[in-house]
């Protein structure tokens, strides 16, 4: 887990244009970042591409970013974006069934232990609701942080949040989703 | 039983990547240089571009001045050196 100022001092250095300072930046917000987009598209190459997009970005835009925020809700606000944005653009559509084989060997691998209702049930939430709950209840964002990812007023971030737990708490059995 | 909570950060660990991953790293900083190259070139494209159109309308006063000095060394030399100052000038803008 790398400390606040850790990373400051990364952000900082990535804004006077080290390469290095970012490279770390990238290194310690990959696997959560690709998580989320993972869950959200449901297609793990996919999500890698608009991590690696998301990263780029990030790079381009950093020196516009204020170091007194978050940086890990930034770099998400960015990637949620671009995961918008790659759903509209039939250009990736085209690339995506160009890569389809490949691909649905990564997507159809299973999940050991897991319930796989319980990811079926995700991905049948509206994509607000499930970025909501994907970051509220599976990467441990507060309400704050999930509303400035998503461009959602608060209010709206925490209806998508207790819908979309009572859907699953629903496919789990139980309102606790103890089954 | 779990909560849904609990199954929820079990599934994203269940999809997640390892915690380090030099490969997509590797890729994601090989991407960022790409597109600095792209950026610069396309920069220097412009840069070279905006000089030869320059040139090309200062043509006649530096032809006049260069045959004004008839086969003057030093100021051939100076108008030379001023056109590499002036690009070295604007490749260290572009830098920055």
């Amino acid at each position: 887990m790398t400390s606040p100022e850790t990373e400051l001092a990364w952000v900082q250095g990535a804004q006077a244009g080290s390469a290095d300072a970012f490279s770390r930046l990238v290194a310690a917000h990959q696997q959560g970042l690709r998580s989320f987009l993972r869950r959200l598209t449901g297609n793990w190459a996919e999500a890698d591409d608009i991590a690696q997009e998301t990263f780029v970005f990030a790079w381009q835009a950093i020196g516009r970013f204020d170091p007194a925020r978050s940086f890990r809700a930034w770099l998400f606000g960015i990637g949620w974006r671009k995961y918008r944005q790659a759903k509209r653009s039939w250009l990736r559509l085209l690339r995506r069934e160009s890569r389809a084989v490949e691909a649905a060997d990564v997507v159809a691998a299973p999940d050991p232990g897991l319930r796989l209702d319980l990811a079926a049930a995700v991905g049948n939430l509206s994509p607000d609701q499930r970025a909501a709950v994907l970051l509220c209840l599976g990467a441990e964002f507060t309400h704050a942080e999930a509303a400035q990812v998503l461009s959602l007023p608060l209010g709206t971030v925490k209806s998508h949040v207790a819908r979309g737990r009572e859907k699953l708490a629903a496919v789990l059995g139980g309102p606790d989703g103890h089954g | 039983m779990d909560t849904v909570e609990s199954q929820l950060a079990a599934l994203m660990a269940s999809g997640a990547p390892p915690a380090r991953d030099m490969r997509f790293e590797l890729a994601v900083m090989a991407r960022i240089e790409r597109h600095r190259f792209h950026r610069e070139l396309a920069i220097s494209a412009a840069i070279a571009a905006g000089a030869g159109a320059l040139l090309f309308w200062l043509a006649p006063l530096l032809g006049a001045v260069l045959q004004g000095a008839n086969g003057d060394l030093v100021a051939t030399l100076a108008v030379v050196a001023g056109g590499i100052f002036a690009m070295q000038w604007s490749l260290q803008r572009m830098d920055a």
